[in-house]
């Protein structure tokens, strides 16, 4: 199975180079995905707990965010 | 009596006429005499007879002008002459294949060739010259000439790198080292492309980093990071805030605090061509071996083509060494469109 292509530029020459991921790169690519995942997963049980607490208060997210203003 | 006198014809008796009335004979011999001498009556000291008419008898007093000169002939320019009767002569006009009279003019504007300059015009022409600057004031190429307080002066070529300003008196310039401050450099331009992509050998010659990221998104969406040097340690911290899409009315907007692998460039999903995102990160000290890095984002993006959202946040990557490379990250998917540009600034 092939890895992901990267791409490494020179800045002072210019020259750019685009090449498969290697064993080291890889591995921080499938920790970053898995960051990345773990973030929206983390986002996503905040927005849901968020709305049930707003049903369990029984106010809308407007309502609550004007008593926070 | 009709005996006329052989050469002039005047009438006299014959010498066996009888004389029977002398006075009226001699009446009519003298006037005939005195009709025949008239033209040698009258003249002035010094004239002479000239002969008025092939008439006998016919005479005029003329002027004694008469020389010894038998004949004038001439040479161009000169023209006419003649070796008898009232000579004429010309000179020909000059033009600038032979010599001739010419005619002057005054002016300093005429292109004729036939004309020649009086003193007027010529002093029209010496007044300008005399109040030009002088050629000899410059000696070197590249010289530049300025006013000093009364004459026209040199200032000499600078030399490389150099640039012009104005004295401290504000009298005349001078050629000054450029300022060394100021300006932006740009030190890279990459196409967005794979699973990130690394821009290395970074100069440390300014002061200031600014990186913007152009017109970009994603094939997996997500929140859009770079790393510097390839540190991938929870080393990157920052604030940020992220304001409610397409609020109408002001709401309470949180600030979050996270401690990451990575620095985060954007918020939000950028997935589809509709949320191109447009980043800017500014690095203040990235050259600087001594002290954490302090970075500082501004981002804009369209979610979807329905929600405007921006994005602000600051932080610093907590490590000591200069920055020379930096990863961008899409995270989980590649790059497919946009433009990283980086700007050195001094």
């Amino acid at each position: 199975m092939s890895k992901p292509i990267i791409k490494l530029v020179n800045a002072e020459t210019g020259e750019e180079i685009e090449r498969e991921m290697n064993n080291d790169e890889f591995a921080q690519h499938q920790a970053d995905l898995q960051e990345a995942i773990d973030k929206q997963n983390y986002k996503a049980e905040k927005e849901a707990s968020k709305a049930a607490l707003l049903i369990k208060l029984g106010i809308t997210a407007d309502e609550a965010a004007l008593l926070l203003s | 009596m009709t005996n006329p006198t052989s050469n002039f014809g005047w009438q006299m008796p014959t010498p066996t006429d009888l004389v029977t009335d002398l006075p009226a004979d001699f009446e009519v011999f003298g006037q005939a005499v005195d009709t025949s001498l008239a033209d040698l009556k009258g003249g002035t000291t010094g004239q002479i007879l000239a002969k008025a008419s092939a008439t006998d008898m016919d005479f005029t007093w003329i002027t004694n002008d008469v020389g010894d000169i038998t004949a004038v002939n001439v040479t161009a320019p000169i023209t006419g002459g003649g070796t008898s009767g009232a000579v004429t002569i010309g000179v020909s006009a000059a033009s600038t294949s032979a010599s001739g009279v010419v005619q002057l003019s005054d002016s300093t504007s005429t292109t004729s060739s036939v004309l020649a300059s009086t003193p007027t015009a010529t002093k029209s022409a010496y007044d300008l010259a005399n109040a030009a600057i002088a050629k000899s004031t410059v000696t070197t190429a590249g010289d530049i000439i300025y006013r000093n307080a009364t004459v026209p002066v040199r200032l000499g070529i600078g030399t490389a790198g150099q640039v012009l300003a104005v004295n401290s008196g504000a009298t005349a310039p001078e050629w000054i080292a450029a300022p060394t401050g100021g300006g932006m450099t740009l030190l890279s331009t990459t196409t967005c492309s794979g699973a990130n992509f690394t821009v290395s050998s970074i100069s440390g010659s300014y002061n200031q980093l600014l990186i913007q990221v152009l017109d970009s998104y994603s094939s997996s969406g997500g929140q859009f990071s770079v790393r510097f040097n390839a540190d991938s340690g929870t080393n990157y911290q920052n604030t940020f805030t992220e304001p409610a899409a397409n609020t109408v009315y002001p709401t309470a907007t949180p600030w979050y605090y996270q401690l990451s692998s990575s620095y985060q460039l954007t918020t939000g999903s950028m997935k589809n061509a509709d949320t191109n995102a447009y980043s800017q990160l500014l690095i203040s000290n990235y050259a600087d071996t001594t002290t954490r890095k302090a970075c500082s984002v501004l981002s804009v993006f369209e979610n979807l083509g329905t929600n405007n959202t921006t994005n602000v946040n600051f932080g610093f990557w907590n490590n000591a060494n200069a920055i020379t490379s930096i990863t961008f990250y899409a995270p989980g998917g590649t790059w497919t469109q946009g433009t990283v540009k980086i700007w050195g600034i001094k």
